[in-house]
C-alpha cells in the first residue's frame, strides 16, 4: 500500500491533516451514540407496506369495498370481459426484502366464481382480469389457470372457490411469483414485470366476495418457513466455499487485542494452546502483534475504569499517561468522558451534583455543532423520575459505558508512534469490523445494482436468526 | 467467415459489453460507503461471544462477559459439561463420555442411534488400541452386533472396525485410519454437535459462515461492479480494484 502522504492539492488533502483527523475519527463515536438512541426503533428498510385496498383507483361501479377496506364484493351483473371488478392494494409490494406475500379468503364465489389474485402495475386497466393485460399476472379461481399478459392462460393449479384461502407472493431472490392454496404452494412462474407492482384482487360475477389479508392476521401459508428454506438454499451455496483453516480464531484474537479485552485474550490463548489438538493461529505475522498489542495493559485498565463508572480516575490517569488525548478539553474523548461522569451521577441519584457538574463541564459544548444534540439528550435524563425507562434511557445502559471505553481505547491506539496512517479511520477498526463492513457494503451494493430488490445483509438480523 | 468464427466474435463482443457495463467504484467512494455502515459494537461482541460459547471456551466466555458486558446466549455452566464430554472422547475415555452425556440429557443418545453407535464403535476402537482383544470381541458381539442387525450401515462399520483385530501390525491394516487421533476428534465433534442441538443451539459458530459469506458476496458483486476487495481475510486489508 502506498503510505506516502497524499499531495496537498488532492481532493481530500485539506482534511487529511493529522490533528484535525484524529478528531474526525473520534467524531464517529458521537454517531455511535446517535445510533444507540435509535436502537429500539425497528430496523426496517423504510418501505411502506400494503395495508388495505385502494378505494380510489378501483373499478368503481362494479364492486363495493367494505368500510375496513379489507374485503371486496361484486355487486353488478357481469356482461363481458371489460367489467371486471379489480382492486389493488394501497401501496406497491415492498422490494427490499426476501419475499412479499399476501392472501385472500373467498367468502362467496358468487354465480361464476371468477375470482383472481395477482400482481399488476399502477397503470393497470381496472376493468380487466389481472393477467389479461401485459405487465400483470393472475391466478384465476374458475379454471385454476395462470394468466400472464395474454388473454390465454396456462394450466397452473387447482381451481379455488368459497372458503378457500389463496395467496400470492414474490420471491426476490429467485425472481419468481408464487401462489398458494390453503397453505400449500401451488406453483411458481418467472417474475418478468419490472418496477413497482401492486397486490391485486379481482371479482367478476354477482355476489362474489373476497377478503384480503395483508399480514395483519396470521397467514394460512407458512411464509416464515418458506423464507427460511430460501435462505437455506443460499446458505448451502455459501457453505461450499472454503476459507483458510482456523481463520476465525485469528480474528477473535485480534478483536480482543484491538479492544483491550486482555483477560479474555489470555484465557482464549491459554485454551487454544492446550486444546487437543492445539489450534495453530498461523497468521501471527498478519496479526502484527506489536501494533495491536500496543498499550494493551493501559487500554485494559482504562476500559475497566470506564466500565466501573470511575470516570474521575480515568480522566486523571489519562492526564497523567496520555496528556495529548485530553489536552483539548473540547475534544470528543473529553466530551464523552464528561458526559459519562454526568450519567454516572444521575445513575446513583446525585442529581444536584450532576447539575453542578453539567454546568461546569458540559455547558461549554452547548452550541458546538455535533455535540449539542447529545448534550441536550444527556440533560434530558434529569427530567424523568425513572430515567432508565425514558427515551434517553440508553445512556444508562451498559452499552454506553462500553462505547465510551471504546472511544478511550481508540484514542490511546492513535497515540501509537508506529502507526503511520493514523488518519485513516480503518486503522482504528478491528480486522473483524473491517470484514463485516465489507460484507455489508458488498451486499448493499449488489442489491442497489439489482433494482433495489431483495434482502441485504444485516449482522443484527443474522445474530437473531432473522427473527 | 465461418459460422463458428462469427459465433466466437459474438461471444467476445458480449464479453466486452459485459465488461463495460460494470459499475466502477473508486477506493474513495468505497471507503465512504464502508464508513457509513451502521455496525453496532454490541452485535460484534455478540458474534465473538457466540464463537467462544460454541467452540467451548468457557473461561474466555466468562472473562468476556465481565470485560465487555456481553451476555452469553446459553448458561455457561452447560459449556463446562459439554466440554467434559468432548474431552473424554478425545482422550479415549468413551465409557466416561457416554455416562456424562446421559447425565446431561439421556434423550441425546436415545434419539440419536447413529451417534450412540459411533460412540460404541469408538469404545471398541479404544479396546483394540489397548490390545484387549478378548474384551474387544466380547464387546463387539454383545453391544455392537445387535445394532448391526438393525442397520446395514452400522454392520458395515462394525465389520470394518473388527478388521483391525485381524492385523497384528495395525499400521498395515487398510482401515488403520480408525486408530488415528483424527477419528477420536471426529467422534468428539459429533457428540459436541449433538449436545449443542439438544440445547437448541446451533452446532457451528456464526463467524466462519460470515467469512464465507463475504467471499460469496464479493463474488456476486464482481458480476456487476469493479470495486476494492478484501482478499486477505486475516487482516481485512482493502485492495485497490484491479483494472
Amino acid at each position: 500500500m502506498n503510505s506516502s502522504p497524499p499531495p496537498a492539492n488532492s481532493a481530500n488533502g485539506d482534511t487529511t491533516n493529522n490533528v484535525v483527523n484524529g478528531q474526525d475519527l473520534n467524531l464517529n463515536f458521537l454517531d455511535k451514540i446517535r445510533l444507540a438512541a435509535t436502537r429500539d426503533a425497528k430496523e426496517d428498510e423504510g418501505e411502506d407496506l400494503p395495508t388495505e385496498l385502494n378505494t380510489i383507483n378501483s373499478a368503481g361501479g362494479f364492486l363495493v369495498v367494505s368500510p375496513d377496506k379489507l374485503s371486496v364484493k361484486y355487486t353488478n351483473t357481469n356482461l363481458h370481459g371489460h367489467d371486471v371488478g379489480v382492486v389493488q392494494a394501497n401501496k406497491p409490494a415492498p422490494i427490499k426484502c426476501l419475499t412479499y406475500y399476501f392472501e385472500i379468503f373467498v367468502k362467496d364465489s358468487g354465480i361464476k366464481g371468477q375470482i383472481a389474485i395477482g400482481f399488476t402495475k399502477e397503470s393497470f386497466k381496472m376493468r380487466r382480469q389481472p393477467g389479461w393485460e401485459v405487465n400483470s399476472c393472475g391466478y384465476h379461481g374458475d379454471d385454476g389457470f395462470l394468466y400472464r399478459g395474454q388473454g390465454k392462460g396456462e394450466p397452473f393449479g387447482p381451481k379455488y372457490t368459497k372458503d378457500d384461502t389463496v395467496g400470492g407472493g414474490i420471491n426476490y431472490a429467485s425472481q419468481e411469483f408464487f401462489f398458494t392454496k390453503n397453505g400449500a404452494i401451488v406453483g411458481k412462474i418467472p417474475k418478468d414485470i419490472r418496477g413497482h407492482i401492486f397486490p391485486t384482487v379481482a371479482v367478476h360475477s354477482q355476489n362474489e366476495e373476497v377478503s384480503v389479508n395483508f399480514g395483519k392476521k396470521k397467514f394460512a401459508f407458512d411464509i416464515k418457513g418458506y423464507e427460511a428454506t430460501e435462505r437455506n438454499k443460499q446458505q448451502i451455496a455459501i457453505e461450499k466455499l472454503s476459507t483458510p483453516p482456523n481463520i476465525g480464531y485469528g480474528l477473535v484474537k485480534t478483536y480482543l487485542l484491538h479492544y483491550g479485552y486482555e483477560e479474555t485474550l489470555n484465557a482464549f490463548n491459554l485454551a487454544t494452546q492446550t486444546t487437543v489438538p492445539p489450534i495453530h493461529i498461523d497468521q501471527e505475522n498478519a496479526i502484527d502483534e506489536d501494533d495491536s498489542s500496543y498499550a494493551l495493559k493501559q487500554r485494559k485498565n482504562f476500559r475497566q475504569l470506564v466500565r466501573n463508572g470511575e470516570i474521575d480516575t480515568a480522566l486523571a490517569e489519562l492526564r497523567n499517561l496520555y496528556p495529548q488525548i485530553v489536552q483539548d478539553d473540547k475534544s470528543v474523548v473529553c466530551f464523552l468522558l464528561q458526559c459519562q461522569k454526568f450519567i454516572e451521577l444521575v445513575r446513583v441519584g446525585k442529581l444536584e451534583e450532576g447539575v453542578k457538574y453539567g454546568r461546569l463541564e458540559l455547558a461549554k459544548f452547548v452550541g458546538l455543532t455535533g455535540f449539542q444534540d447529545i448534550v441536550e439528550d444527556c440533560f434530558a435524563l434529569l427530567v424523568y423520575e425513572k430515567p432508565e425507562e425514558s427515551s434517553v434511557g440508553y445512556f444508562l445502559e451498559d452499552s454506553q459505558r462500553e462505547l465510551v471505553a471504546d472511544a478511550v481505547n481508540a484514542a490511546i491506539l492513535s497515540t501509537n508512534p508506529n502507526k503511520k496512517d493514523v488518519q485513516r479511520s480503518c486503522h482504528l477498526q478491528s480486522h473483524l469490523e473491517k470484514l463485516l463492513r465489507q460484507l455489508t457494503v458488498c451486499c448493499l451494493e449488489r442489491r442497489s445494482l439489482s433494482g433495489d430488490q431483495g434482502e441485504t445483509f444485516r449482522l443484527h438480523h443474522v445474530l437473531n436468526n432473522n427473527r | 467467415m465461418s459460422l463458428f468464427r462469427i459465433f466466437i466474435n459474438q461471444l467476445e463482443e458480449d464479453d466486452e459489453d459485459m465488461a463495460t457495463s460494470k459499475k466502477m467504484i473508486t477506493r474513495e467512494e468505497w471507503e465512504k460507503k464502508l464508513n457509513a455502515v451502521k455496525l453496532r459494537k454490541e452485535d460484534m461482541n455478540t458474534l465473538v461471544m457466540n464463537f467462544l460459547v460454541t467452540e467451548g471456551y468457557v473461561e474466555a466466555a466468562e472473562k468476556f462477559q465481565r470485560e465487555s458486558g456481553t451476555k452469553p446466549e446459553i448458561d455457561l455452566a452447560t459449556i463446562t459439561d459439554r466440554m467434559a464430554v468432548k474431552k473424554a472422547v478425545q482422550n479415549g475415555n468413551v465409557e466416561d463420555a457416554i455416562e456424562k452425556v446421559n447425565d446431561l440429557n439421556p434423550e441425546i443418545l436415545d434419539t440419536n442411534p447413529e451417534l450412540f453407535f459411533h460412540l460404541q464403535q469408538q469404545r471398541l476402537i479404544e479396546l483394540i488400541r489397548q490390545g484387549k482383544t478378548d474384551e474387544a470381541l466380547e464387546f463387539a458381539q454383545e453391544e455392537l452386533a445387535p445394532r448391526g442387525e438393525e442397520n446395514q450401515a452400522f454392520l458395515e462399520e462394525l465389520e470394518k472396525t473388527v478388521a483391525l483385530l485381524v492385523f497384528e501390525d495395525a499400521s498395515t491394516c487398510p482401515v488403520k485410519e480408525l486408530l488415528d487421533l483424527s477419528h477420536r476428534l471426529k467422534t468428539a465433534s459429533e457428540v459436541n454437535a449433538a449436545i449443542l442441538t439438544s440445547q437448541s443451539h446451533e452446532k457451528d459458530p456464526k463467524l466462519p459462515s460470515l467469512l464465507k459469506m463475504l467471499i460469496w458476496a464479493q463474488n456476486q458483486l464482481d458480476e456487476k461492479a469493479v470495486y476494492p476487495h478484501i482478499n486477505d481475510l486475516s487482516t481485512g486489508q482493502l485492495e485497490d480494484p484491479s483494472e
